[in-house]
């Protein structure tokens, strides 16, 4: 009988990590932000009425957000050690996750009510869009080791607040039967109106969501940029060692 | 001594941690907001007014409150420093979560279960202030709650800025003697039917309930502080 050690069984199993074999979270992050600019754009673009909510595009990026996250998980749970980075890295691709599942939330929301959003949404939905772009640019600059990723997660950061001021401008529900008039060219029964007024207010609370969620990713990926200009300068750090050093 | 992070660890974290916290226990304190206003239509237009909109405000409500809670528990790793301490924070919120759907259960009560919505149902005029002052107690006891768990998590355990007698327990103790005296006054009415009085007796039980589910949540809370509840400090700023 052959007597295998123990160690040498669980190698079998679960390899050591080599350096080499430590996956670029920073690439991974910077797929999943573009699905989600892609995303946003596009549910942009379904609440203006411009596209269907049965967008064979819709489709493709829901698919896509399912790959990603499980490549992302997978690649998070590979490293075994409680690392603390991990779980900032975590929490980025679960926020950005949440996100885009508010995105198709919002998408599905509008499919059963064609109203069109008020003007505080449509403003609303722009701070949205814009704030998943600074981030995109952030990680990119966080990459080349730009000091600049800072000022895009303070855009990011800042979105939550502006989403608050635009939501105090719109009351829920207070022109929901005009924009449902408007988009079907005749006059909504109050039923409809009411409908209208909750899908509003929902959408409201889902814009709200999604900006708390960026402004999370923001504020990490600023305590990133910030520790890695603090590296640069005494030039320890690149940016690929940053995310687990 | 409780499991307190610092902020030398990963403040960016505690920070979202404590933000996402403090956002789900401000909405378990609106939660008490509709079960108050919830009685009160109740009680000003009886079981044929509006009270099927606080029921399902109520029901939308508690599905964002579970969303928040689920957003915490997926935000953070399994099995890391993070995903421990969000687990253990967490754990005594699963008693305020049964209040919760006891006020649920109760809200939705008043526009749908005939023990509240039958015909006839009303509360008499001259009970309707004691009722309100009742649920006011009642609500109250949930919000010190709230803040005894807001500070015992989110302030390493320091004690709340207000009144320290005018606690969990003393509201209760308020909501006991209140209903006491509500329960006396209604079965002393003898131009109440007795199906009537016990109906009523119900009401004011239903309601008085939550304060003690609140008292024996925040006494647990209370023991689980003393052996060391998971506490977030996060010392740093932007």
């Amino acid at each position: 009988m052959t007597n295998i050690a123990l160690a040498q069984v669980v190698r079998r199993v679960r390899p050591p990590v080599r350096a080499a074999e430590v996956p670029d979270f920073l690439a991974m992050i910077d797929q999943q932000t573009t699905m989600v600019v892609n995303l946003a754009r596009l549910v942009g673009e379904v609440l203006q009425g411009k596209e269907s909510t049965h967008s064979l595009r819709l489709l493709d990026l829901e698919q896509r957000r399912e790959e990603l996250q499980r490549r992302n998980q997978a690649a998070v749970h590979s490293l075994p050690d409680r690392h603390a980075r991990l779980d900032e890295i975590h929490w980025t691709m679960s926020a950005l996750d949440r996100a885009a599942a508010v995105l198709f939330q919002t998408a599905r929301g509008f499919q059963q009510l064609r109203s069109t959003p008020d003007e505080a949404a449509s403003q609303m939905m722009l701070v949205v869009q814009k704030a998943i772009e600074s981030l995109q640019q952030g990680y990119a600059q966080l990459a080349s080791g730009s000091p600049a990723a800072e000022f895009e997660a303070d855009a990011a950061i800042g979105s939550e607040s502006a989403l608050s001021s635009y939501r105090s401008l719109g009351w829920p529900g207070s022109d929901a039967g005009q924009s449902l008039a408007a988009s079907r060219n005749q006059a909504a029964t109050p039923a409809e109106r009411s409908f209208a007024g909750r899908w509003l207010d929902e959408l409201y609370g889902n814009l709200n969501n999604i900006a708390h969620e960026l402004a999370g990713a923001g504020a990490i990926l600023k305590s990133w940029s910030r520790q890695l200009s603090a590296a640069a300068m005494a030039r320890t750090l690149s940016p690929q060692k940053l995310l687990l050093s | 001594m409780g499991t307190q992070v610092q902020a030398a660890e990963t403040p960016v974290i505690s920070r979202l941690i404590e933000g996402d916290v403090d956002r789900y226990l401000a909405a378990i304190a609106d939660a008490t907001a509709i079960f108050r206003e919830a009685v009160d239509v109740y009680l000003q237009t009886g079981p044929d007014g509006g009270c099927w909109r606080q029921a399902r405000h109520i029901s939308e409500h508690m599905r964002t409150l579970d969303d928040m809670q689920q957003t915490l528990e997926t935000s953070v790793r399994p099995n890391s420093v993070f995903g421990d301490l969000v687990l253990g924070m967490l754990d005594p919120l699963t008693g305020v979560n049964r209040l919760l759907k006891d006020m649920k259960r109760q809200v939705t009560g008043f526009a749908i279960e005939s023990g509240f919505s039958g015909p006839g149902r009303s509360v008499p005029a001259y009970l309707v202030a004691d009722v309100q002052e009742l649920t006011n107690e009642v609500c109250a006891a949930v919000d010190a709650l709230v803040e005894s768990y807001r500070s015992a998590v989110l302030c390493g355990g320091q004690a709340s800025s207000g009144n320290a007698e005018r606690g969990v327990s003393w509201y209760e103790n308020q909501a006991d003697r209140l209903s006491m005296q509500l329960l006396k006054k209604i079965f002393a009415d003898e131009s109440l039917d007795l199906k009537l009085q016990l109906l009523l007796a119900q009401l004011v039980e239903e309601i008085d309930r939550v304060a003690d589910q609140a008292e024996g949540i925040d006494q647990k809370l209370r023991a689980s502080r003393g052996a060391g509840l998971p506490t977030l400090v996060a010392r740093d700023s932007h």
